[in-house]
């Protein structure tokens, strides 16, 4: 169950967006809860201070007394980690490419503009990164300083360890990239068995997004395959004819 | 980068500069070499001298092949004239060739081009061995000599070598530099153009007003109002848009690069919407390199939009995310037939016709060379390519 907070210091338009929240998660019966509609927000601290919550957070950036909803959000943080913020504003234009690209952990919400939608869009993100938590139908992750971010399974083409930094890993997923701290050994064990493959002692790929051109690459013995975003991942070469075969299953199976 | 034919052009570029001094010396050096075949000390710098003026004035040679190229002619021509004062070795200066060769081409770092290296100064000994063994018969004097001269040449290609390609990556950093200045200054220019323009408009303006009102025509000043303010609202909003969205930027050299070309992409008819929604105060980047990727993609989005006419929208998207530890630099445009994704960052890829193909190629040398920034691509099937730079 998600809790939602929401914190605005314009009374109007606190009610306007409680309105708002309150029929979406009726009209879409969401396992989402409203937990509090507050102008202060040392309420919302207080409240997730003594009780383990699963948060989403709309949260006015220009609050009174010179508070900003950013730091507002860092105070959240310490609390609920894992929690979903969004930042409502009057000044953000549409923020088309990342809302697109689904890629910033904070999310923001134009005030006036296509509110509705976007409020749906902020539940429904955080709906599905809660469901990836509990269910592990998204990869979770966190980056360097803290923020967690989440993609789908089938959207990742493959991990990398970047040869000069320990530990540091680059997630190449269709869209993006990110890069974050981890171990690939690690990283293996919280993947589905079926869908990801070790091919190099760096590599993890991700078999559902090999292509021909990756099955042709194998086929001249290279040492990597390019995939879908340009960036070539590494094959060993005693592992090269095992992923042939998968990808040969692949290649069958998308052809039946 | 054009490159200009005429041989007196040889002094105002420094690589052409560079490379013919060294003919020069090396030409010199062999004319004081105690060798007893004068083909050898005056013909193998009269040709070497002469393949370096016509190296320098191929027009298509980019600099990186010209520094390249001319100490490969140098090897080249000393193997010719030492097999022709002795041509039963031909295999032992096949063998030092070879290793000598490939050391041009390998980067001074790394662990191949280490063993390359000892390859190298093995067979020179070898060969500095052979040509004693022709002048002088007893080896057990000269041994010392031998290994010195080896390491000596390795250390004269490698430093020519190195030296060389520092001085172009100097140069190149400059040019950009020059570039960008120069960009800078035209959009202020326009900016400055588009100011004195309003301001003309708006004396029109009022003046037009003025005849109104002397002719008591209520209607026709509504009118005349109406159609005008629409006019001065359009131009205004693109040009206030930008400047406030890019208010947000705390980097003058891309903040610079941003608004020439946002307003360059503007001016060709392109729609630019930009994302940028928290302060950028510092990317872990060099200046140039950002300021370099970052032209990049949008030149590469911008040519893309114009190159292709038949563009139902023209559309710019530009974004910079910044998320806790993570920034993404996302650059989007409309696109009628999407590149193979797989394909765009070879070096001899492009869709806009020969020569061309060497921006995305650079982007992916540029942030490997930085070592903490990855660029990928994604095209969408309504025609929208991306490319996204990641930096840690």
């Amino acid at each position: 169950m998600i809790s939602v907070f929401v914190c605005e210091n314009d009374s109007q338009y606190l009610r306007n967006i409680t309105d708002c929240i309150e029929k979406l998660i009726l009209i879409d019966e969401l396992e989402v809860k409203l937990e509090m509609s507050v102008s202060d927000p040392a309420e919302i601290i207080r409240f997730i201070e003594n009780k383990k919550v699963d948060g989403l957070y709309f949260l006015d950036i220009e609050l009174d007394d010179g508070q900003s909803g950013i730091d507002v959000a860092r105070a959240i943080r310490e609390h609920d980690p894992t929690g979903t913020i969004a930042f409502v504003t009057a000044h953000t234009h549409y923020r088309e490419l990342t809302f697109r690209y689904n890629t910033e952990a904070v999310d923001y919400i134009q005030k006036g503009n296509k509110v509705r939608e976007r409020i749906k869009a902020c539940i429904d993100r955080a709906c599905q990164k809660y469901a990836g938590r509990h269910e592990g139908s998204r990869y979770v992750f966190k980056l360097p300083k803290g923020d967690e971010m989440s993609c789908k399974f089938e959207d990742i083409l493959f991990f990398e360890t970047d040869p000069a930094v320990a530990h540091r890993i680059i997630l190449h997923t269709k869209r993006i990239q990110y890069v974050y701290y981890h171990s690939l050994d690690k990283i293996f064990k919280e993947l589905p068995k079926n869908m990801f493959f070790r091919c190099h002692r760096s590599c993890i790929v991700n078999l559902s997004n090999l292509t021909q051109r990756c099955k042709n690459e194998l086929m001249q013995g290279k040492s990597y395959v390019t995939m879908q975003n340009g960036a070539e991942c590494k094959v060993s070469a005693n592992k090269r004819k095992a992923l042939l075969g998968f990808s040969e299953i692949i290649a069958w199976e998308g052809a039946s | 980068m054009k490159e200009n034919v005429s041989f007196s052009a040889v002094a105002k570029n420094p690589v052409r500069f560079i490379t013919t001094v060294y003919a020069v010396i090396k030409a010199v050096s062999y004319a004081l070499l105690d060798s007893p075949y004068t083909l050898h000390r005056f013909g193998a710098g009269g040709v070497l001298i002469l393949a370096v003026f016509i190296l320098t004035a191929l027009p298509k040679l980019s600099r990186r092949q010209l520094a390249i190229s001319v100490p490969m002619t140098t090897v080249i021509i000393e193997l010719v004239f030492i097999a022709l004062m002795g041509g039963d070795r031909l295999a032992y200066y096949f063998l030092m060739g070879v290793p000598l060769l490939s050391l041009l081409y390998v980067d001074i770092k790394g662990f191949f081009s280490v063993l390359l290296l000892i390859l190298a100064i093995t067979a020179i000994m070898v060969f500095g061995l052979d040509i004693h063994l022709i002048r002088y018969s007893s080896i057990e004097d000269e041994l010392f000599s031998f290994i010195g001269m080896g390491v000596l040449y390795a250390l004269f290609f490698l430093l020519s070598r190195y030296s060389i390609t520092t001085l172009i990556s100097a140069q190149e950093a400059a040019e950009t530099e020059a570039q960008f200045l120069a960009d800078y200054t035209k959009a202020l220019e326009t900016g400055y153009n588009e100011m004195r323009k309003f301001r003309h408009d708006h004396l029109n303006l009022l003046n037009g007003f003025a005849g109104f009102i002397d002719g008591g025509n209520q209607e026709g000043i509504k009118e005349y109002l109406q159609k005008n303010l629409d006019v001065a609202e359009k131009s205004l909003k693109v040009l206030d848009k930008n400047v406030e969205t890019l208010q947000v930027i705390n980097i003058p050299e891309l903040k610079g690069l941003l608004a020439v070309k946002f307003a360059q992409a503007q001016s060709m008819g392109i729609e630019v919407a930009i994302d940028i929604a928290r302060p950028v105060e510092n990317i872990p980047l060099e200046r140039t390199d950002l300021c370099r990727i970052v032209g990049i993609m949008l030149e590469n989005a911008v040519e893309e939009i114009v190159g292709n006419e038949e563009h139902e929208r023209k559309l710019l998207e530009f974004g910079i995310i910044l998320n806790e530890g993570n920034i993404a630099i996302i650059c989007a445009n409309t696109c009628k037939n999407p590149p193979l994704v797989e394909e765009i960052f070879n070096e001899d890829y492009s869709t806009k016709g020969e020569n061309r193909g060497l921006g995305l190629y650079n982007l992916k040398q540029i942030c490997k060379k930085s070592g903490n920034a990855w660029v990928s691509a994604h095209t969408e099937d309504e025609g929208v390519f991306t490319l996204t730079v990641t930096i840690v």
